[in-house]
């Protein structure tokens, strides 16, 4: 039992939020383990997106207490939980838009993050090498998706199809070495073709960083099938079922609530 | 050196100085015009050709500015040290200062600042009051002007961390006022309506700043000599301000104002760089200010109202926002060219306000919009890299 302790990088504890009279995450938890994906599914507003607004540390739990490593992150800014290794996308996608793609994921480096004022004025020389360094960082992390981003290093966000903004968006988040990263229905407005291409990609990430933990809600039930280890399933903020994705699809509370969506 | 860059740039400064030379507003209106028809027919025309030399003007920024510089020297021996011109050259560069600096804030960060002339008051007002009062000299004087106004930077940002959108347009407008109205009733300190009387003017080594500037082939008036001083503080203001906006800091001030909670999202300590880019910015509007005391050698807190604030927004809104070059150039078509019209002085906050909702309407990134990224990846364009 202590053993398994060690291994849990996320875990979630009677996490709620209320807004008003809205229970939005209504006493959630899971814990995952260091390489592990879940899959978030559930009804339209039933939580999904809250509970990642939650992790990511946007707003602050009524309840619950999220742990990364062991440490109690709950009430921390955003902008400390991601330097504490948790990076997320966007369901509705949030670009630097009229920066460059390149310039997109730079923002997440560590070394860009920490640079000082006063270094960049008189750094002298030193940035150049700084940026050259930087920027082959970035590059790199570009591969994931061939050569599709890697082409279009310097046009601006706003400028990409639709489907590459989605892929910029995972190769940002990715881009920081976090140990979660939270995806927000990545799949969202792509056509099927794209959908597969991208669950394709996204098993490369997860075999090319064996330890990173992921989150993802999806709608695509063949997406969440292929790319998860377990799935939960939120109804009203609540988590109806946790298992694989054959426990839950067997599941009648599961089955009842995407039924009564439906009706 | 780029011969063909600087071939263009000598042209266009001949059509500069023409634009200062022809004095008869209607020849001028005319002039202006033609030459926006001038351009527009010439895009019409070659259509490729247009943003070629423009890109090619933005990647060579360095050259474009060392030149603009030296051209600059020659600038008061070619109107022959004329007093009335020197006098509006010099404002107009005092307030690219200021454009660059509100630029910085709002263009760069995002941070939308409509009280940005209280700095310039806080500068101007630490020259006089030093130096008259205290007979402090004016170059210590002169960089506290700076570091005073760095300090209301932050103290604006403070309450400003709260707030966004139009709520922070409200709060700058606020503390514009709040910095005027302080100034009009301190009296003891600002001299309140009359204002501070007889600033003394610089000496250096013994040289004093006030008198004949005597070039042996040209004479001016005392002028003279703040044209070169502010020439000079332009020129560093622009190398520093292009280096931090080049910078890893600079690329984060852009993450910010494209989307402040994705950029926190990915680690940016909102409050950290908001308050950095207030104080940065506020820093040229300082020494806008000290200079203009030392130069007019009187201010009252009329000369620093929300008037003012709003003339450097439209300098930097008809320049482009977020563009460095754009500011500098709107300031002085924005300071010059009204000069032309003095007959219309009544009219001159309306003639603002027209450049502000024309450019908003039509030309959204204003006339020298900056294109180019601040890092590039050097795969496909070999000459991004040269340029680094
Ligand atoms: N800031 C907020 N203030 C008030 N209510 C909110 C807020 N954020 C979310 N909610 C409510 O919480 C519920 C859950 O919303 P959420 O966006 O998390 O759903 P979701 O599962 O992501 O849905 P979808 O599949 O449509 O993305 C909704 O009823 C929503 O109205
Ligand atoms: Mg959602």
């Amino acid at each position: 039992m202590a053993e398994n302790k060690e291994n849990i990088i996320i875990e979630a504890k009677d996490l709620t939020i209320r807004f008003g009279g809205v229970t939005a995450v209504n006493h959630v938890s899971f814990q995952l383990k260091a390489g592990e994906t879940l899959g978030v599914i559930g009804p339209n507003g039933s939580g999904k997106t809250t509970l990642f607004n939650l992790l990511s540390g946007i707003y602050v739990p009524t309840e619950g207490q999220i742990f990364l490593n062991g440490e109690d992150i709950s009430g921390k800014q955003s902008n400390e939980v991601f330097i504490k290794g948790i990076s997320r996308t966007f369901q509705n996608g949030r670009l630097f838009w009229n920066l460059s793609v390149l310039e997109n994921i730079m923002v997440g480096l560590k070394e860009v993050r920490e640079c000082s004022v006063l270094g960049s004025i008189i750094g002298a020389g030193k940035e150049k090498a700084q940026a050259k360094e930087a920027i082959a960082t970035c590059l790199k992390h570009m591969e994931i998706f061939d050569d599709l981003l890697i082409k279009q290093a310097d046009k601006t966000a706003k400028d990409l199809p639709y489907a590459d903004r989605r892929r910029l968006e995972i190769c940002r988040a990715v881009a920081s070495n976090p140990q979660v990263i939270l995806l927000d229905e990545p799949s969202a407005g792509m056509d099927s073709m794209e959908t597969e291409k991208l669950m394709h990609d996204l098993l490369k990430v997860k075999k090319a960083m064996p330890e990173l933990t992921v989150i993802v809600v999806e709608h695509d039930m063949d997406f969440i099938k292929g790319l998860v280890d377990k799935v939960m399933v939120l109804n009203y903020g609540e988590n109806i079922a946790f298992g694989t994705f054959d426990e839950v699809a067997g599941n009648e509370e599961v089955i009842n609530a995407y039924l009564g969506q439906e009706g | 050196m780029n011969m063909k860059l600087l071939g263009a740039e000598v042209l266009l400064y001949v059509l500069f100085l023409a634009f200062i030379l022809i004095e008869n507003p209607v020849f001028v209106a005319v002039y202006i015009a033609a030459i926006v028809a001038g351009i527009f027919f010439a895009a019409k025309k070659y259509p490729e050709k247009l943003p070629v030399w423009y890109d090619l003007f933005m990647a060579n920024l360095k050259q474009v500015g060392a030149v603009a510089f030296v051209l600059g020297l020659t600038l008061p021996i070619i109107i022959d040290g004329d007093a009335y011109w020197l006098q509006v050259l010099n404002f107009a560069m005092i307030n690219a200062m200021m454009a660059l600096g509100l630029n910085f804030m709002t263009g760069r960060a995002g941070l939308i600042c409509l009280g940005y002339a209280a700095f310039e008051a806080v500068g101007a007002y630490t020259v006089g009051i030093l130096t008259l009062k205290l007979g402090v000299s004016f170059w210590i004087a002169f960089a506290l002007s700076g570091i005073a106004a760095m300090v209301f930077g932050a103290v604006l940002g403070l309450p400003a961390l709260r707030v966004k959108g139009h709520y922070l347009a409200l709060v700058t407008i606020a503390f514009g006022l709040i910095v005027q109205e302080t100034l009009l009733n301190w009296e003891s300190v600002t001299g309140g309506t009359n204002g501070l009387i007889d600033i003394p003017s610089p000496t250096l080594f013994g040289y004093d700043f006030g008198q004949m500037l005597d070039l042996g082939f040209v004479s001016m008036n005392y002028l003279g000599h703040f044209y070169y001083l502010c020439l000079l503080v332009l020129a560093l203001c622009t190398i520093f301000i292009f280096k931090l906006s080049n910078s890893f800091f600079g690329l984060i001030l852009s993450a910010m104002r494209e989307d402040q909670l994705a950029a926190q999202c990915y680690g940016i300590n909102l409050t950290n760089y908001k308050l950095y880019a207030f104080a940065i910015g506020a820093i040229f509007g300082g020494f806008a200010g000290g200079l203009y005391a030392a130069m007019i050698n009187f201010i009252a807190p009329e000369n620093f109202s929300y008037g003012l604030s709003v003339i450097v927004i439209s300098m930097i809104i008809l320049g482009g926002l977020d563009s460095i070059p754009g500011a500098i150039v709107g300031a002085f078509f924005l300071t010059i060219f009204p000069e032309k019209f003095r007959a219309f002085e009544d009219y001159r906050i309306m003639f603002y306000g027209l450049i502000i909702i024309f450019c908003l309407i039509f030309m959204r990134n204003g006339i020298l919009p900056y294109t180019r990224r601040i890092f590039m990846s050097g795969l496909e364009n070999k000459e991004a890299e040269e340029n680094g």
